[in-house]
């Protein structure tokens, strides 16, 4: 992609002439070009900045903002395809679809398309559709987003070495332009080493994440994650603490919460939890209401069961994604039904993944039905030997 | 322009009140990538003035690299295959082709400082950011011909930090040429100062060319006190021609050669089996051969195809070239009559090359890329408007550093050439920028381009404005 000086240069010169020309003719009723992509790059950094601060806010107004464009003039690509990031930010997955698809009609080989359709069924639980998605756009346009989403589909397929050095190629491709996506591959990676066990890897990966953008939330989100593996649960806390006045999310008060109840302060960790579920619920003002992560937070905990049931189910009706699948598996684990919950969990190991807590959940379904299943048994011997 | 002001306002009015809204959490990964470390800028080739049985081929990548970009400093891509192609028949496909490929090594992984000291040669032990390339020549298709690396290990030029970590960059770290034992082949990699000129700024209000309207003061170099990334090597004539020998002259059938620099990223699959990452293969995701053809002439919808295409798929791109955008603009705006379309004109000097100058063979295919006619020796005094200005030497036969490429192409794309007479004449043979010459002096030697800007400069950002600087100036060794 040749967005260079050059490229600049000639988009202003094509742009800007055509400004003037419709200018200068005085009948210029439809918008002018260059909208669109004014309108596209506005909420481009409006989602950089709901990403570091955790603020859906700033997705709305790139939601305004690309749509106002769009009533100029309802085909400006740049708009359109804008508007299907945007929402994936919201968690509107299938309205990203469309959006997807309609913007693959005008142009087929835009290889951001089908990054926002494969993250789309990513999210969604559509995973052969994803992943050809994902093959699509890195045989259109190898570069750090697509190299970013392959090591994303190699970590879902348990593949984690291979998602490692994707990762890496994706951070490698990022120049020095963008020291936050530089930071965003670093945590990553760091993320990957923390499920290997590589607690000093992954240190210096998010070491790295914050020397290139100091302050970077994922970054500081990494160094709690690998404090408390080292267990230092006060540093740790120092450092969510910290985070949660930056940018605040659902993850970092549960971290919270479970280091306050390592430190038997029960009721900061219940406040920490209830918090953790009500930044959940207020993302259902600007984002699409997926209820996967209130489910997981109550099963988690064990607490108001058929309510995380519930949520669970309402979720996996419109997601069937590894870790909906998961929050559904050991809700119905803690409501008792195991049958369900195995069933479950069996479709959220389905794409070979190696995430702890998937397994953890599974090991634990699977020995209680084992459990069951010889209670039966030794039931049915009982009975077979009592006649 | 009223509606956009009032997006923008829009905009800023929303975020100035923008009450916190939690989000719920989610990874996506960034979308945007621009891919600067894949991004040709341009390509030069030049019959060398300082060994004229050679010629020079340079590409430069890494668009608007701002010296001071610490603590991230600019580098090659280790995973990207950086490559300079050669047609010498004619028939759009290579038939020679260096391939550059780059290793990063970082001698104190305990650090993430670029350099951990004052660096007072390229071996300090204190530069801790080091790469090295190797150069293979391929001989043949790019992909299936016969591979001879011709060099390794060869030392990349370091970013040029700033006067407290490098108080003499070309005095201690030295020039980066590496001669080879093939053929005292010369090679260099490193960051050098954009070599390119226009005025950017007064380009993006509206297309201000100052040489017709001159309320907004003088022109500015956009691009001065920016660096690229340069590959260039230098290369006797009779490697590069298809007989193996140099041309008898001007009118030898052997005498031109067609250039273009591509860049290439490794293919990748979310399925590979045995969890590999990539298939060995590449795709080719940057390319450049002419100046401002990508830009100028490819439609925005169909740039990434076209970054993608091989020289022998341009001709679904000849539509584009003999129905060009540029020139309506310069009729609606300044009130420039450009010849009618089909503009074959355009085709000759971007497409099938100069008959008589730089064509290749007498049929060739129609494609994107620099001919040089090799049998035509350097000028003694360049003329920045290259043939345009009488200099055969110079752009379109081949492309020179201080070739005034913006002003060259505003004047052909109106038509200002001597291939329509009745268009040339003034203004459409005398548009331009404003900007006649580079920011900084070139070097008289290989590798030509300056030396990078360093990150510290002093004062602010230097302005640029015409009178440039002088060409090749033989006092100003590398």
């Amino acid at each position: 992609m040749n967005t260079r000086h050059r490229l600049l240069f000639v988009i202003a010169a094509i742009a800007g002439g055509a400004i003037a020309a419709a200018i200068f003719s005085s009948h210029g009723h439809r918008a002018p070009a260059g909208e669109g992509r004014a309108a596209a790059s506005f909420a481009a950094d409006a989602l950089r900045r709901a990403r570091l601060e955790a603020n859906g806010g700033y997705t709305l107004e790139a939601e305004r903002v690309l749509k106002r464009a769009l009533d100029y003039e309802p085909d400006d690509y740049d708009a359109q395809r804008m508007l299907g990031a945007v929402y994936l930010s919201q968690h509107r997955f299938r309205e990203a679809i469309d959006v997807a698809k309609r913007a693959m009609r005008v142009h087929p080989n835009d290889a951001w398309n089908y990054g926002v359709l494969g993250d789309a069924h990513v999210e969604l639980g559509d995973y052969d559709e994803a992943f050809d998605a994902f093959d699509r756009m890195a045989r259109l346009r190898p570069d750090a987003a697509a190299y970013a989403r392959i090591a994303y589909a190699r970590e879902l397929q348990g593949q984690l070495d291979a998602a490692i050095a994707s990762m890496r190629m994706a951070e490698e491709a990022t120049g020095a332009q963008d020291p936050e996506s530089i930071a965003w591959h670093y945590a990553q990676i760091g993320n990957l080493l923390l499920q290997k066990g590589d607690v000093e890897g992954a240190a210096r990966e998010y070491a790295r994440a914050e020397h290139a953008f100091p302050g970077h939330p994922f970054a500081n989100a990494g160094r709690g994650k690998v404090e408390v593996a080292r267990g230092q649960y006060d540093a740790a806390l120092t450092i969510y603490r910290a985070l949660m006045k930056t940018a605040p999310t659902s993850e970092t008060a549960i971290a919270i919460g479970d280091l306050l109840t390592k430190k038997g302060d029960s009721a900061g960790a219940e406040a920490m939890y209830a918090r953790a579920e009500a930044i959940e619920r207020d993302a259902w003002l600007t984002e699409a209401r997926l209820t996967t992560n209130v489910a997981r937070l109550l099963a988690e905990r064990g607490v108001r069961t058929s309510e995380a049931v519930q949520l669970a189910e309402e979720a996996a009706r419109h997601r069937k994604d590894i870790y909906t699948m998961d929050a559904l598996a050991w809700a119905y684990y803690r409501a008792g039904r195991v049958v369900d919950a195995e069933e479950a969990s069996r479709q959220a190991r389905r794409t070979g993944t190696v995430d702890r807590r998937i397994l953890e959940h599974a090991e634990v379904i699977d020995r209680s039905v084992a459990m069951q299943s010889r209670g039966r048994d030794t039931g049915t011997r009982t009975r077979s030997s009592s006649l | 322009m009223r509606k956009i002001a009032s997006i923008a306002l829009a905009f800023v009015a929303a975020g100035a009140c923008l009450v916190p809204l939690r989000a719920s959490s989610h990874r996506e990964a960034p979308l945007i990538s621009q891919d600067p470390l894949a991004d040709n800028t341009d390509v030069y080739t030049f019959v060398s003035p300082e060994r004229p049985d050679r010629v020079v081929l340079i590409a430069d990548f890494i668009p608007l690299e701002f010296p001071s970009s610490g603590p991230n400093f600019w580098k090659f891509d280790d995973t990207v295959l950086y490559e300079i192609m050669i047609d010498n028949t004619g028939d759009a496909v290579e038939d020679l082709t260096y391939q550059f490929r780059f290793t990063t090594q970082i001698a104190n992984p305990n650090t993430f400082l670029y350099n951990t000291g004052q660096v007072t040669s390229i071996d300090d032990p204190d530069l801790n950011v080091r790469q090295f390339f190797t150069l293979t020549e391929v001989r043949g298709p790019r992909r299936t011909g016969t591979r001879t690396v011709i060099g390794q290990n060869l030392h990349v030029m370091p970013a040029n930090v700033g006067e407290i970590s490098m108080p003499n960059y070309v005095r201690d770290l030295g020039s980066g040429v590496h001669t080879l034992s093939t053929d005292g082949i010369r090679a260099f990699a490193g960051p050098r100062d954009d070599p390119f000129f226009v005025d950017l700024g007064a380009t993006f209000d509206l297309l201000q060319l100052r040489t017709l309207n001159r309320r907004t003061g003088p022109a500015v170099d956009g691009l001065g006190n920016y660096n690229v990334h340069t590959i260039a090597l230098e290369i006797p004539i009779s490697r590069l021609t298809r007989t193996g020998a140099a041309p008898s002259g001007a009118s030898d059938p052997n005498a031109s050669i067609g250039v273009w620099s591509t860049a290439s990223r490794p293919a990748t699959t979310t399925r590979m089996a045995g969890g590999a990452v990539s298939s060995g293969d590449f795709v080719q995701v940057s390319r450049l051969g002419m100046p401002l053809v990508n830009e100028v002439v490819i439609p925005l919808g169909v740039k990434d195809t076209f970054n993608g295409l091989e020289p022998t798929g341009d001709g679904a791109a000849l539509s584009f070239v003999t129905n060009p955008t540029v020139p309506p603009l310069l009729e609606a705006l300044f009130g420039v009559k450009t010849p009618p379309t089909p503009r074959n004109d355009l085709v000759t000097i971007f497409l099938t090359g100069i008959p008589g100058l730089n064509q290749i063979g007498t049929s060739p295919r129609p494609s994107e890329m620099i001919r040089l006619n090799m049998a035509i020796p350097p000028s003694r005094n360049p003329s920045r408007l290259g043939l345009l200005g009488g200099d055969t030497a110079g752009f379109p036969n081949g492309r020179r550093p201080s070739d005034d490429v913006v002003d060259i192409e505003l004047r052909a794309l109106a038509g200002g050439t001597p291939f329509t007479p009745a268009f040339n004449v003034s203004p459409n043979n005398t548009l331009g920028d404003g900007i006649d010459a580079n920011d900084t002096p070139f070097f008289s030697g290989f590798p030509f381009l300056s030396s990078p800007h360093p990150g510290n400069e002093t004062g602010g950002p230097r302005i640029h404005s015409n009178p440039g600087s002088t060409n090749l100036n033989p006092s100003n060794l590398p």
